[in-house]
């Protein structure tokens, strides 16, 4: 009962601060205006985002094309619009994704202890003794080149961070009176960890969240940029940038402008993620 | 200072984690794809290849037994032969290996040196316009992503502002120092030529900053936030209470409290900055192993591209042993557990 | 005796987000050498913070206020540098806080942290500082003084680290020694070898004390004089023996009401006294008395104006318009 009461004065809480804390609300806003170009980047863009036009390629931003062409003479502004699309969704995905997984994995080990638990550790230690970018080059190189593959290796690599601060919250909150009580009314131990443990355990997991989604957009478009992600034509950040590459000395838009998109686009959710950070432990609010 | 039973306790740790490490390589390389003798030999080898892959890999066998064989190779520092050079890896990545010891040390230190006066700064002169400053470039630093600053920094360092070369360690008309280390500046200071020493530094800087910048802002965000917390301690209040000088207080006093989470930071940061190596090389055509497994992901090289991964993570488990260890000598509560 | 701290009239504000905060209003206190002063009061009361403002150690990074004057062995304190105010601290007026657990550096040893104040004040070499702490902790009751020269602060007790403390503050043989709270978060048992400790420390080194603390108890045993101090202002002061037995303040006395007594006339049907309202913050501008809201003799007069300092007796200065009416009502009702 106690938390019921609690819970939605801490969400308003989080709220106003978030409103009074400016940095906050720019990465909101920022946030907010990536995830529309992406929604509405089929009316916004100028012109298709694969259409190519030779006579016309790697021309200077101007009037015509905003942001320049590249060397296919495709707008780079219309790319860039759909590309928020595809990094936005990447993101999200493989957070929703890995979290998930983190979330059920961290809840059973720290649960069940034992057996199980020392399985998990093990395993989530072996993905972690890696370091992530170079786990996840060679994840999708023997699943082969492309995005989907790319999303299922970083979600891999991703995993033993949820799973692992999952775990110390179910631990943690194992100990709290209210699990007690609902252990000794003997309800399952699925429903108590279900219902009692894992909504008191979403904070922290928020704001790894928030930010895992900024680092998720770096790592997938950093595989494309490598060459196993994305693969051109597709108008996905990293990938432009590859191809920019070769281009970028002299035509300095075609790398700018995907580049500050993607620098942009991570610091919204940076700003958000550091934002409730601050907010909800308070040894920061100070 | 440091007991022998703290020390074999992490050697312990470290073989265990060497297990984990190639049990994953080895899941990575023989479990998910789907034809890997395919993998091992690439797409264009001739049947008789394929079959002797397959011989070797001893498919047929229970995968233990094919693990134990890829342990053995391991052991006797075989790693295969690269699809596009027809060379050993293992040769191939120790002869790229000390331009990445060189650029990722460099880096490191960079980061290290410079993310730690940027906190130390910032939490000093907290909420004034020195801290604001340091704080946009952290904030910066950890949202950019490492091909593009790498790009941008040629574009204006190279392009616009020609003050660093763009590509090599060392400029095309110089001789290459008599090898000791493989680290051109240490063995130019060996052979006694500063020409090639500063050379060698020239084209490092601007690969090793670019390379170093995101480390950096993580490190300094961490060791803001923890200076910050231990100038509010009370131990602090009693060196103030005692007279002890300010600059004494900040740099020693609160400064090696406020490390003590930063070193294991550190480890994650080695991380980053040998995956970040690959990018990085590749832009600033770092000869480098980055950049030759780069080169070996455009012909999809499967056993180049496993062999960098293993030599990766060795190296970084390595390091992160290190790192405990040294998080023990600065920590003495941690120090004592261990004894226990 | 010339009293080695003069502190009159201070007031003290505080920046805060929006502008500054008043802290301490008009607060007058003195201590001879060799003397303890009890500064007593309910958290919030500014008793710390007179402390602060005295070693200058306030919170607000150097954008505070002070007014009045606080003369250190004749020399006034309100206008010095923090770089003369650092010269002073630990080797003049030394502190010592509450918390023992959390007050010594954890990644020092205990002698590193004692030759280090000891160098910083003295020209010595670091093995004679080492010779000095040890005397030191010794002098404060610690056996095997050089084993805990090699301990870091994590491997000692509770009391042995009030102990090191105060071996630290009084290492330089200061003149003044500020111990804010210092037995509050020991064990009873502890407690009184601490306070016994500080007062023997001082009487040999005939060191001033100023002891600040919310227990009544604590410094009925320890103060040759006591102020007391609410919201900001003192409201009594005087010679412990005198405050004790004849409280004149109504806040006195409800402070003294509050402590539970564990006499055997504490019949079963008494009621433990507890003060109503609650004590108003040291920034709520108020016209009069500051007790006034809460005190059962307030008057009209207590609420229009503040009170000015009478002194009743020998050193015994009450704040209040109508001590004397309460005390006759007081004595009236029993």
């Amino acid at each position: 009962m106690e938390e019921a009461a609690v819970r939605p004065s801490r969400w308003k809480e989080v709220w106003e601060i978030a409103l009074r804390n400016r940095l906050t609300l720019i990465g909101f806003a920022i946030v907010a205006a990536v995830v529309l170009v992406g929604l509405l980047a089929p009316i916004l863009a100028p012109y298709d985002p694969n259409l190519m036009d030779i006579p016309s390629r790697l021309q200077a931003p101007g009037s015509r094309h905003l942001f320049g062409t590249d060397e296919m003479g495709r707008d780079i502004l219309s790319r860039v619009m759909y590309g928020a699309r595809i990094s936005i969704a990447v993101g999200v995905i493989i957070v929703a994704v890995s979290a998930a997984i983190g979330i059920v994995l961290g809840s059973v080990s720290g649960y069940l202890g034992g057996r199980a638990d020392q399985t998990v550790l093990a395993v989530t230690d072996m993905i972690l003794a890696f370091p992530s970018m170079v786990l996840a080059l060679a994840l999708t190189a023997a699943m082969g080149p492309g995005l989907f593959n790319t999303m299922l290796a970083v979600i891999i690599v991703r995993i033993p961070m949820y799973t692992r601060l999952m775990r110390g919250q179910v631990l943690a909150a194992k100990e709290q009176q209210y699990v007690r009580a609902a252990r000794t009314f003997g309800e399952k131990p699925f429903w108590i960890v279900a219902r009692h443990i894992v909504p008191n355990c979403l904070t922290p997991l928020m704001v790894q969240m928030t930010l895992g989604i900024g680092d998720a957009i770096l790592i997938a478009s950093s595989m494309s940029f490598i060459g196993l992600g994305a693969q051109p034509p597709t108008p996905e950040w990293g990938a432009m940038i590859s191809t920019a590459r070769v281009y970028a000395i002299d035509q300095w838009w075609y790398a700018a402008f995907p580049g500050l998109s993607i620098l942009i686009t991570i610091m919204g959710f940076n700003l958000i993620g550091d934002g409730i950070r601050d907010i909800l432990d308070p040894r920061s609010r100070k | 200072m440091i007991s022998m039973h703290f020390l074999l306790k992490r050697l312990l740790h470290l073989v265990l984690v060497f297990f984990g490490v190639s049990v994953v390589t080895f899941c990575i390389s023989h479990v998910i794809p789907g034809d890997p003798a395919r993998m091992l030999v690439g797409p264009h080898a001739s049947p008789e290849t394929l079959a002797a892959a397959r011989a070797s890999l001893g498919l047929d066998q229970p995968i233990w037994t094919q693990y134990i064989q890829y342990m053995t190779g391991l052991f006797h520092g075989d790693m295969g032969l690269s699809i596009r050079t027809q060379m050993p890896v293992a040769g191939e990545l120790a002869r790229y290996f000390p331009a990445t010891l060189e650029l990722t040390l460099a880096a490191m230190v960079i980061a290290v040196a410079a993310g730690i006066v940027l906190g130390v700064v910032s939490a000093v002169h907290r909420d004034t316009w020195v801290d604001h400053v340091s704080r946009v470039i952290s904030l910066v630093g950890v949202s950019m992503p490492l091909f593009w600053s790498g790009v941008i920094a040629l574009i204006l360092f190279y392009k616009v502002f020609p003050i660093f070369p763009a590509s090599g360690r060392l400029d095309p008309f110089l001789a290459v120092p008599p090898h000791v280390t493989g680290l051109y500046i240490i063995d130019g200071l060996i052979a006694g030529q500063m020409d090639v020493v500063l050379s060698a530094i020239h084209h490092l800087i601007l690969p090793a900053v670019c390379l170093a910048y995101v480390q950096l802002a993580i490190i300094a965000r961490q060791v803001r936030s923890s200076m910050i917390d231990v100038l509010e301690q009370d131990y602090i209040r009693t060196a103030r209470a005692c007279g002890i000088p300010r600059k004494t207080i900040i740099y020693k006093y609160a400064l090696k409290n406020a490390l003590i989470p930063t070193v294991t930071l550190t480890g994650l940061t080695i991380g980053e900055l040998l995956g970040g190596a690959v990018i990085t090389e590749t832009i600033f055509a770092w000869p480098g192993m980055g950049k030759y497994v780069m080169d070996s992901i455009s012909f999809l090289d499967f056993p180049a591209i496993m062999g960098f991964t293993l030599v990766i993570s060795f190296g970084y488990v390595l390091i992160n042993t290190a790192v405990d260890i040294v998080y023990g000598i600065l920590n003495p509560q941690i120090r004592e557990e261990g004894e226990k | 005796m010339t009293p080695i701290l003069q502190i009159s009239d201070l007031s003290l504000s505080l920046p805060v987000k929006k502008g500054m905060v008043p802290i301490l209003h008009d607060v007058s206190l003195s201590v001879a050498p060799g003397e303890i002063l009890g500064l007593v009061g309910e958290s919030g009361s500014g008793k710390s913070m007179t402390a602060f403002a005295v070693t200058r150690l306030l919170p607000g990074g150097g954008r505070e206020k002070l007014g009045g004057s606080i003369r250190f062995c004749g020399e006034e304190l309100t206008g010095k540098s923090e770089k003369d105010m650092q010269a002073i601290r630990g080797r003049d007026i030394s502190m010592i806080f509450q918390e023992p657990m959390t007050c010594l550096n954890p990644v020092f040893t205990i002698g590193r942290q004692m030759t280090d104040v000891l160098m910083t004040h003295q020209k010595i070499s670091r093995a004679e500082a080492m010779k000095k702490a040890a005397d030191m902790l010794a002098s404060v009751h610690i056996r095997n003084a050089e084993d805990v020269l090699r301990c870091y602060p994590y491997e000692l007790s509770g009391g042995m680290r009030q102990r090191v403390m105060i071996g630290i503050a009084l290492s330089c043989r200061p003149k003044l020694l500020i111990a804010d709270e210092p037995t509050t978060a020991l064990d009873v048992t502890v407690q009184a070898k601490i306070l016994y400790l500080i007062r023997e420390a001082c009487r040999k080194l005939g060191t001033a004390v100023i002891f600040i603390s919310h227990d009544l108890g604590v410094i009925s045993q320890i103060c040759d004089t006591v102020a007391v101090m609410y919201s900001g202002h003192i409201v009594e002061a005087g010679k412990a023996a005198d405050v004790f037995e004849t409280p004149e303040h109504p806040y006195t006395r409800a402070l003294m009401a509050a402590v539970p007594k564990f006499t055997a006339s504490a019949a079963a049907g008494d009621r433990l006294f507890a003060i109503p309202g609650i004590v108003p913050d040291p920034s709520t501008p108020m016209a009069g008395c500051r007790f006034a809201p809460r005190c059962p003799y307030a008057t009209e007069l207590c609420h229009t104006s503040p009170p000015t300092d009478i002194v009743t007796g020998e050193g015994h200065i009450v704040y209040c318009h109508n001590w004397k009416r309460s005390m006759n009502r007081k004595e009236a009702g029993e």
